[in-house]
């Protein structure tokens, strides 16, 4: 993380993070950025690096902003499990894309379902899947179908930061195993949890997570837009299984 | 001759094929499902990335593309594309779809500058005009697929973005992607040449060369291949070689039964009653055109021009006036107009009606069709 810090201090290709730090490099002592800040600053100011992929629109009711994730990195996140014919529905189109790249990423053929569920789950039906990678909001309109599968699916991963559990729950008999995984898009994925009545989320190796009233998430990877401190709304208290 | 229903059953061997004894190179390959509105259930083809599909087909070298399409599946597409240029080309893609279009993303287009628009071409101009006038000026190229589109648009496309070259991709995704490219800046709008591995005939072209359009390619899923599949479309073989080298040119006409109705010989084509309508704006809101079919080989053909107005319908008069305008002035074949073939016995006179009502309005505005003989 220090190496990430200096690099980023010290970055010709943007000022975002030394304009909040001034001369703080001290991880612990460096001021929290949080979507706000992403919102305010406009993508090409807040760069780092040039690679090759994607970016994506980030709607939020205080203002729509974008990020930028390259392919490279996409690749490095927890998004699903390795399976052999994943499934992935999001209710966020360009969430979608982005599962979907890091399923190719991982030597996988993703099946990506349309925005009308009836197109979706027929395809899903023939395709045979195997894994869903999906969020709270677009699983109600896959409900029909998990009910009427004869197999359970090897893995279904629940992405975001919403987790209804009374709506979840009933997920574990659709799944050999059901994942939370804790992601913004702008974050991407940080921790992990198994579905039940209280999940406890664990940081991933390569995150550092500060609890304070709300998580503080940084990642040691150096992405486009770096992750540093960034003050998150997940209430410690969810974070911890409360 | 290969059709739908062939096409079908070619995808779901595919999609069998993968599913007993999967490539170890699976992400060289794409699940493309199509939205099923031709009628029939969704079609799924396996197919594979050919590597003469070069990225600057689609993206022309620009660091950063915008792709403006609502199928999940031509996004990822697009994505998939952009990713396999080599780690050393720092290109990015931004896709949006209908929902992306908010007051918001002028701000967002304005710092993402896009020097490459790909995408339904309808949908490239609404996107469009939300990139200021300065960045839109930095467009370098704009590639249409998957709608055909008409002067008008390409006129507008052009006025906006006056340093952007247009280029088409004529694709299906029941045949695993591209069948033409329009890229090599000698050809008019609607004009391809075949896509690197497809032949394209001609089915049973009429006396001015027109007929059904017949696709063979390779799937590039363990090398299946699609024998003269009759898509759906019109089109006509270009007589002349291209000065860009390329051996053979096609015109598309348009849908059969949507854009483009053959009857007795003549072709009634919307954008050509688009056209000449436009040309006398004012007389009438709205129209379709009935087509009958045609009950012997030699009948002469019947259509109905039927026109509405907000103001309500004109008089017999008028009517009258406007479909002798129309007939005089429509092309139906290449130098023939309606009138010319109502001279030679081909068509019966345009007949009109003026409709009480608006016409009704789906999820694609069709405004010729076949309807059966009265």
């Amino acid at each position: 993380m220090n190496d990430l810090i200096r690099a980023v201090a010290d970055s010709p290709d943007s000022s975002f993070y030394s304009d909040v730090w001034g001369t703080a490099r001290d991880f612990s002592e460096l001021p929290t950025v949080a979507r706000a800040d992403f919102q305010r600053v406009p993508l090409s100011k807040r760069r780092y690096k040039k690679e090759k992929g994607l970016v994506k629109i980030v709607h939020d009711e205080r203002g729509a902003f974008l990020s930028e994730w390259s392919f490279r990195d996409i690749a490095r996140e927890r998004f699903g499990v390795v399976s052999d014919r994943p499934f992935v529905y999001m209710s966020d189109p360009h969430e979608a894309i982005e599962k979907s790249m890091w399923c190719y990423e991982q030597n996988m053929l993703p099946l990506i379902g349309e925005k009308d569920p009836v197109i979706a789950t027929y395809a899903a039906s023939r395709y045979r899947v195997d894994s869903l990678i999906t969020d709270a909001t677009a699983l109600a309109a896959l409900a029909p179908y998990l009910e009427h599968r004869t197999d359970p699916l090897e893995a279904i991963t629940v992405v975001g930061a919403f987790f209804p559990l009374a709506e979840l729950l009933p997920l574990r008999s659709y799944a050999k195993a059901v994942r939370l995984v804790l992601s913004f898009p702008e974050t991407g994925a940080f921790a992990e949890a198994a579905l039940d009545e209280r999940p406890a989320f664990r940081a991933f190796d390569d995150c550092i997570v500060e609890k304070r009233e709300t998580i503080i998430v940084s990642k040691i990877a150096h992405l486009v837009t770096p992750i540093i401190r960034f003050q998150t709304s997940v209430p410690t208290a969810l974070y911890d299984g409360a | 001759m290969m059709e739908r229903k062939d096409v079908e059953e070619l995808g779901a061997r595919t999609l069998e094929d993968f599913l007993e004894t999967p490539p170890e190179r699976r992400n060289s390959y794409i699940v493309r499902v199509t939205s099923g509105t031709s009628g029939s259930q969704p079609l799924m083809i396996v197919s594979g990335f050919h590597p003469n599909v070069s990225v600057d087909m689609l993206f022309e070298g620009a660091d950063r593309t915008l792709t403006c399409s609502g199928s999940l599946c031509a996004r990822l597409a697009n994505a998939w594309v952009m990713s396999r240029v080599p780690d050393t080309v720092a290109m990015r893609v931004m896709s949006i779809d209908a929902n992306d279009v908010t007051p918001e993303l002028e701000t967002l287009l304005a710092d993402y500058a896009p020097q490459s628009v790909v995408g339904l071409p309808s949908f490239v101009m609404r996107a469009l005009q939300c990139v200021p006038e300065v960045a839109r000026r930095e467009v370098r190229q704009i590639t249409c697929i998957g709608e055909s589109y008409d002067a008008y648009l390409e006129s507008a496309l052009a006025k906006a973005c006056p340093g952007a070259r247009q280029s088409e991709l004529y694709m299906a995704n029941e045949v695993g992607g591209y069948i033409g490219v329009r890229l090599c800046g000698f050809l008019p709008r609607n004009h391809f040449h075949p896509a690197a591995g497809v032949a394209i005939e001609i089915h049973e072209p009429d006396s001015e060369g027109v007929g059904d359009i017949v696709v063979s390619k390779r799937v590039h899923y363990k090398d299946v291949e699609i024998t003269s599949y009759r898509i759906g479309d019109i089109g006509r073989l270009a007589v002349e070689r291209c000065p860009c080298g390329a051996m053979v040119t096609f015109a598309l006409l348009g849908r059969s039964g949507v854009d483009y109705i053959k009857v007795a010989g003549a072709l009634l084509r919307r954008e050509e009653f688009d056209r000449v309508l436009a040309l006398r704006p004012g007389l009438i809101d709205d129209y379709r055109v009935d087509v009958e079919k045609a009950t012997t080989i030699n009948a002469a053909g019947k259509a109905m021009l039927r026109l509405y107005r907000r103001s309500g319908p004109g008089t017999e008069a008028l009517g009258r006036e406007i479909a002798d305008y129309v007939s005089q002035n429509v092309f139906v074949g290449v130098a023939k107009t309606y009138e010319d073939m109502v001279l030679l016995g081909v068509l019966e006179p345009l007949a009109f009606a003026w409709a009480d009502a608006p016409f009704p309005r789906g999820h694609k505005d069709i405004k010729l069709r076949l309807i059966p003989a009265r």
